[in-house]
């Protein structure tokens, strides 16, 4: 009941010409940025930042959680329709979505994709709303020893889950965390490999960092292999049908079951969109009575690689709300968001600052609504998004990227660090290193710091052992460390024999 | 010991940091001869992690101790240099025995460089010039680096964008944007 109420006073916020508008152009422009291939969610929701800086805190992140929703719909319009997927996760609706398309029903794929997002979606925000609050509730009673624990946790998944890349994915995050010590110790207050540079003393702004790593990167990657010269894919123009209610319906069970997959994907760090989608789409092929259909046009395959795509935005939610460990990269930014605004992510925010969450929580529910609306009737609009050649969107990127990563202090500095951290980005993708877990390691680095050293000064070493939570979270932290390393000797064993 | 590990901690160093990689650098490439040229570009980024994981190792003996805290502020940088280093040397060692994947084919690197070299210029720029003239050349530059010819899209594009800059983030979200020492 008190959720309810919460909940209310939230809606009660949005009660208005301004923050309808805010959640409305945070979906065009998510939709939009999501069509684009090669403009990824976070990439999406980083070069955005700029504009939530004059806002109130709440309609900042209202604008940004509105993108981030809207950007991983937008993706599956193009993969769709021309086979070319505008972010990551949209892949797996590809496999199915395009060949409908093919087959003369671009219409049916489009509606279905949109309905799973939509109804996905709600799923994912209706379990972040019942399960944020009492996990934010336990956290408030964590020792800095489960907070250790559950960063570790948060870091060795991210790596653990990185496919085949999980060694690459452990030198990102040991890089990630390595060069988060830079500046000012956040416990004795001495300054660390600062080289007497006196902008150094804060350590690297988290925010010129993401948009280097996320966006410069991947444009000077596009640059590199040839794709800003190449001309943009052309559109079928046939017209065909929207599904009925009926067709909906049929997928009903389809859309939930991937709903609720999503979500607890979504919650682990690291996991994200992609691999929820992937996931749910296997787990669809493996419960279907015709498995064949899978790849030729399956709709429970669009259905489910949808469902999880979106729903995963809420799970990815629960442990940055509550506990200040992004679940995905877009949630990554979401975190220097936050700070930008003075709000510090955690159980605190929920006893501190009620009205953000509950604010932002209702307006997913809005946008969602509004997604629905948008989706049903641009979906031909959207396309001409991806339409637009690649040399004239990268400049574009750099000049937003130059503002971004300059308003956080005013700083020309900052702008340099983004482009040091762009070119490093796209010198460690080429021998195929991930730049997530950098950013990650960065992020949690001064919360894994500061509980660790915490810790021993409240007990020692034992203290990590004796806490159950703790020993616990640090099993399960070793063990998904262990279990890569497992799979590969297995692997190369069965090659040997 | 500690006079040399102050010297290496200060601004002052900065020659001997970059002698030392190029140094790092002239190794990786002499390892990767022979069968081993399809790793350059990976046997590079390896010696380099490792140069960086010894090089905050080493600069951790000149982080000050302060007794008070009860903990010190050298801990973490180790560990995270050691967790580095060891998880390099693994990289390294599946790269020596060719099991890691191979460099990409090497693309359009020069207009990567290009690309860079043109931002960094802008960047430079806007200590003189201010951000909205510094940022329209620079999408002039890079219209111009990418192929676009057309004289109408290339002057929309750049004042589009010093007008759209200057309305939206000046004077909407009134953000201080570098005006620059001619215009400041």
């Amino acid at each position: 009941m008190e959720l309810l109420s919460h909940l209310l006073d939230g809606l009660s916020v949005l009660a208005g010409v301004y923050p309808i508008v805010i959640i409305t152009v945070g979906v065009i422009i998510g939709i939009l940025a999501g069509a684009m291939p090669g403009i990824s969610p976070s990439m999406a929701v980083a070069l955005l930042l700029p504009f939530s800086f004059g806002m109130t805190p709440t309609m900042g992140l209202v604008l940004l959680c509105a993108i981030y929703l809207a950007s991983n719909y937008g993706g599956s319009i193009t993969a769709v329709m021309i086979n070319t997927p505008g972010t990551p996760s949209a892949v797996v609706t590809a496999f199915d979505g395009y060949p409908l398309t093919r087959k003369g029903q671009a219409g049916t794929a489009l509606g279905i994709s949109l309905v799973a997002s939509v109804v996905g979606g709600f799923v994912g925000i209706i379990i972040l709303v019942l399960f944020a609050g009492p996990l934010a509730r336990m956290a408030l009673k964590f020792w800095p020893a489960e907070y250790f624990a559950l960063a570790i946790l948060g870091l060795s998944t991210i790596a653990s889950l990185g496919g085949g890349r999980w060694l690459e994915s452990f030198v990102a995050v040991m890089l990630g965390l390595l060069l988060n010590t830079i500046g000012i110790d956040p416990l004795s207050g001495v300054s660390r490999f600062t080289f007497d540079v006196i902008r150094l003393y804060d350590g690297f702004s988290f925010i010129p960092v993401l948009i280097g790593l996320f966006a410069l990167s991947e444009v000077f990657t596009g640059i590199e292999t040839g794709e800003v010269a190449l001309p943009p894919a052309k559109p079928d123009k046939q017209k065909s049908p929207w599904p009925s209610v009926r067709d909906y319906l049929k997928l009903k069970y389809s859309m939930i079951r991937a709903g609720v997959l999503g979500t607890v994907i979504g919650v682990f760090p690291g996991a994200g969109g992609t691999i929820a989608s992937f996931i749910a789409y296997d787990v669809e092929k493996r419960l279907s009575k015709d498995p064949e259909s899978f790849g030729k046009g399956a709709p429970e395959g669009v259905a489910a690689a949808e469902a999880s795509n979106s729903s995963s935005v809420g799970g990815a939610l629960v442990p940055l709300l509550t506990l200040g460990i992004p679940g995905s990269s877009s949630a990554a930014v979401l975190i220097g968001a936050l700070m930008i605004h003075n709000l510090q992510p955690g159980p605190e925010l929920f006893t501190r600052h009620p009205e953000v969450v509950y604010t932002l929580f209702s307006s997913l529910f809005v946008a969602n609504i509004i997604l629905l609306f948008l989706g049903l009737l641009g979906a031909r609009l959207w396309i001409r998004a991806a339409l637009i050649p690649k040399k004239l969107l990268y400049p574009m990127i750099f000049a937003f990227s130059f503002i971004g990563s300059y308003a956080v202090r005013s700083s020309l500095f900052d702008v340099g660090v983004c482009l040091a951290f762009g070119i490093l980005g796209w010198l460690l993708s080429r021998s195929k290193i991930p730049v997530s877990p950098i950013v990650l390691g960065m992020i949690l680095g001064t919360m894994i710091e500061k509980n660790l050293r915490t810790t021993l000064m409240m007990g020692g070493f034992s203290l990590f052992l004796k806490r159950p939570l703790s020993l616990v979270l640090l099993s399960l932290a070793l063990l998904s460390m262990i279990v890569p390393f497992v799979r590969d000797f297995k692997k190369a064993r069965e090659a040997k024999a | 010991m500690e006079e040399l590990v102050v010297y290496l901690g200060g601004h002052g160093s900065f020659p001997a940091w970059i002698a030392a990689y190029l140094a790092v650098a002239g190794l990786s490439f002499l390892v990767s001869r022979g069968r081993l040229k399809r790793y350059r570009g990976r046997l590079v980024i390896c010696f380099s992690l490792l140069f960086i994981a010894s090089g905050f190792f080493i600069l951790s003996f000149g982080v000050r101790e302060v007794e008070a805290v009860g903990s010190s502020a050298r801990i973490a940088p180790r560990l995270w240099a050691a967790g580095l280093a060891l998880f390099t040397l693994e990289m390294l060692r599946l790269t020596l025995h060719e099991r890691a994947p191979e460099d990409p084919k090497t693309g359009d690197v020069k207009k990567v460089l290009l690309t860079a070299g043109v931002v960094a210029f802008s960047l430079w720029g806007m200590d003189y010039a201010g951000y909205l003239v510094s940022s329209a050349s620079m999408i002039l530059l890079l219209l111009l680096l990418f192929g676009e010819r057309r004289p109408l899209v290339l002057l929309s594009l750049a004042g589009g964008w010093t007008l759209f800059s200057w309305f939206v983030f000046v004077r909407v979200l009134m953000l201080s944007l570098p005006t620059g020492i001619l215009f400041g």
